[in-house]
């Protein structure tokens, strides 16, 4: 049982991923990886924001118009995720906010337009969770120009996905990673944990902390050079979707738990919390570092 | 400390809405999983010769993450009709079928246990096969190792089997010189127990992160009655009759005790990530035996994975063999070492074969596979020499489905 090391680079979700796998033969290793990159394929295009022939695509149709579209069991489960990622973050955490990226242009971080506060509040009429009412089989908005973003929790689901592809095909040591979301399959064949590098949010090639990982996964939210500075302040690109404003306490936050999609957005909800972040983190009792905007860091993965 | 409450029910309350998710909530103490398979199989010959229609079924039982157990059970039913001897007939070979048609079924059953751990892998295998005239039990010890930073794999295998062998025969119609009742009864003079040892020494070698190299060497010894009790041969020296056909002419299928064959297998697989992981499987494999049969074979798959699923095996296969030394479709002066045999196994010929298998893989749980494999038996094919003779060219077609379900 010659457990050979086998690399798949790919990029999906509009981000660089890749998946390791442990396996006795190169055909072995491919069928996983084939299996695992349909399934995320077969999720970017059911959710991407960006097709226009996406079930979202069709999902922010009905929200431009107001209207009631059908959903399947998929859907709803990522629909209840997102409520209780709203209801535990009290309102912050929301899958309707996308619609403010409008206003705020993340990549010119040198000459940042900062939006009209009269357009913001005009945007803000077309967010909000409480619009938007979901059952097991439909979905329905409240408001008009509304928008549904998956953004913050697909890309989590698709790497805790990917772990159970592998697990049914009696793949058990390797590692997915898409986009910097990591799900572990399992350790390397002699039992040895995974070493991820904490990107340090401040120089792009710097790690600032290596966990090690033996299963479960890791996920981070913001990073520093999608950082914009307004007069001297620096702000995150994520959104508040409450007072519409990118939040300027948390530069980046990682946390490791079992499920990906768990490590993501409890690490999307401390980012809003902004200055209550860290408290929350703590709280929350998953491992996990943060770092403000200013370079101050701290959490319990810090000290180990 | 109402906020240190509420945010333990935020992670259990996450927790609980993340494992909802479908698809999420797998662990990898899953990934050993509890299977059964199921395979139906007919073989079907051309000229309304032998057909085989081939039940099989096997679970597969992993005890932990290291030893695993397998259980497997197959039932074939065999119906038709088979050559048992040739004559000349205007110097060229006429074909006698057996007369009553064959009705046999073979019920076999293995258990083997596979275990793992730092050194390599270790597998037992132990069997018995039964029908009405052959019996064999056997048993199989494999082991892996694995050399160079995983990239080199040794096995080292051993099998041994015992069978025992005999020729029915039906009353009526053939009932000279039966003993007892009415029915089957054991044909005298036939038959008896032969014993085959194996040994293989194989070595895997990975070349890149797409392609490896396999070569494997095989031994065997066969001793023991190694003749067909149902075939005979034309032998027109002889003068006592040949039991059930009471013509005088012709004799017992009457090959050496003893075979050493060895085989040699090298096989090349790459796997192309460009073309959707699609693989190539090339094989060669050189056979020689003592009994001075030599075979080439030429085995070429592709498969190709396609979409939702589905994916689709092209396959061709030619062999090429030449004669035993001592097979020959007829007899017409007698042999200084005693051996006859006109048993088309043994004869020159070639064959091609081509397939294609199918398999859908649903919700990783459920797999089936559909395929069709045709042969054509060719006198002319054989690139080797030796005699043989073109009465027996014939085809066949196997169609199989097979179904895989994993707990």
């Amino acid at each position: 049982m010659a457990l050979q090391l086998f690399k798949y680079p790919f990029t999906a979700m509009g981000s660089p991923c890749e998946i390791q796998l442990y396996a006795a033969s190169v055909t072995d290793a491919a069928a996983v990886a084939q299996s695992i990159i349909h399934d995320i394929e077969r999720l970017e295009s059911k959710y991407s924001r960006y097709r226009p022939d996406s079930f979202l695509a069709e999902i922010n149709h009905a929200a431009a118009k107001a209207r009631k579209i059908a959903i399947d069991d998929e859907t709803a489960s990522l629909l209840h995720y997102a409520q209780t990622c709203y209801e535990q973050s009290d309102g912050l955490f929301d899958i309707s906010s996308g619609v403010l990226r409008k206003l705020w242009d993340f990549k010119q971080s040198d000459a940042m337009r900062i939006p009209n506060p009269e357009h913001i509040q005009r945007v803000l009429q077309y967010v909000g969770w409480d619009k938007v009412r979901w059952t097991s089989s439909s979905l329905a908005f409240s408001a008009k120009n509304m928008e549904l973003d998956f953004g913050g929790i697909v890309k989590e689901y698709a790497a805790d996905r990917a772990a159970s592809i592998a697990y049914a095909m009696k793949l058990k040591y390797g590692i997915v990673n898409l986009g910097g979301d990591i799900r572990v399959i399992g350790p390397h064949p002699d039992g040895s944990p995974w070493r991820i590098g904490v990107q340090d949010p401040r120089h792009k090639n710097a790690v600032l902390k290596v966990v090690a990982l033996e299963h479960g996964a890791m996920a981070s939210s913001g990073d520093y050079e999608r950082c914009i500075q307004i007069n001297g302040q620096r702000y995150s690109h994520i959104l508040n979707p409450q007072t519409g404003y990118p939040v300027n306490y948390l530069a980046a936050v990682t946390v490791t738990s079992d499920l990906c999609v768990l490590a993501g957005s409890a690490s999307t909800i401390a980012m809003l919390k902004a200055d209550q972040g860290m408290a929350w983190l703590s709280d929350l009792g998953l491992p996990h570092l943060w770092v403000t905007v200013d370079g101050k860091m701290g959490g319990d993965l810090v000290d180990i | 400390m109402a906020v240190i409450k509420r945010n333990k029910s935020a992670l259990t309350s996450l927790s609980l809405a993340a494992l909802a998710l479908p698809g999420v909530m797998a662990s990898a103490a899953d990934s050993d999983q509890y299977s059964v398979d199921t395979l139906f199989s007919r073989y079907s010959e051309s000229h309304n010769r032998m057909k085989v229609d081939a039940y099989q079924a096997s679970a597969y039982l992993p005890l932990t993450d290291t030893l695993n157990f397998r259980v497997n059970g197959v039932k074939d039913v065999v119906t038709g009709a088979s050559p048992v001897t040739y004559y000349p007939d205007a110097g060229k070979a006429k074909m006698i079928m057996s007369g009553a048609s064959i009705a046999d079924v073979r019920d076999a059953v293995d258990i083997s246990a596979s275990y793992t751990n730092n050194l390599g892998q270790f597998g037992v295998d132990v069997g018995r096969s039964s029908e009405n005239d052959y019996n064999s039990s056997f048993f199989n010890i494999d082991s892996k190792f694995d050399f160079n930073q995983k990239n080199t794999t040794l096995a080292l295998g051993y099998g041994f089997a015992s069978d025992n062998v005999w020729a029915i025969d039906h009353c009526p119609p053939h009932c000279e010189g039966m003993v007892g009742n009415e029915g089957k009864y054991r044909r005298s003079g036939v038959g008896g127990d032969k014993q085959n040892h194996q040994g293989l020494i194989g070595i895997t070698q990975l070349l890149d992160k797409h392609s490896f190299v396999q070569a494997n060497l095989t031994y065997s010894y066969s001793g023991g009655y190694l003749s067909d009790p149902y075939k005979a041969v034309y032998a027109p020296w002889v003068t006592e009759p040949y039991p059930n056909y009471a013509d005088s002419g012709f004799m017992h299928d009457t090959r050496p005790g003893e075979k050493h064959q060895i085989a040699f297998l090298t096989r090349y697989v790459r796997h192309f990530s460009n073309l959707n992981s699609a693989a190539l499987h090339l094989d060669y494999r050189y056979y020689a035996d003592t009994w001075n049969i030599g075979a080439h074979t030429f085995e070429l798959s592709w498969n190709q994975p396609i979409v939702d699923h589905w994916s689709i095996t092209p396959k061709f296969r030619y062999y090429s063999q030449n004669a035993a030394e001592f097979y020959q479709p007829y007899y017409t002066s007698q042999r200084t070492d005693g051996f006859y045999s006109s048993d088309y196994r043994l004869a020159r010929f070639g064959s091609v074969s081509g397939g294609v298998q199918i398999e859908k893989q649903f919700f990783s749980k459920l797999s089936v596979g559909f395929a069709i494999d045709f042969y054509k038996r060719d006198y002319s094919y054989s690139i080797n020499g030796g005699a043989g003779s073109s009465v027996d060219n014939f085809t066949f077609s196997i169609l199989s489905a097979n179904i895989n379900y994993k707990f």
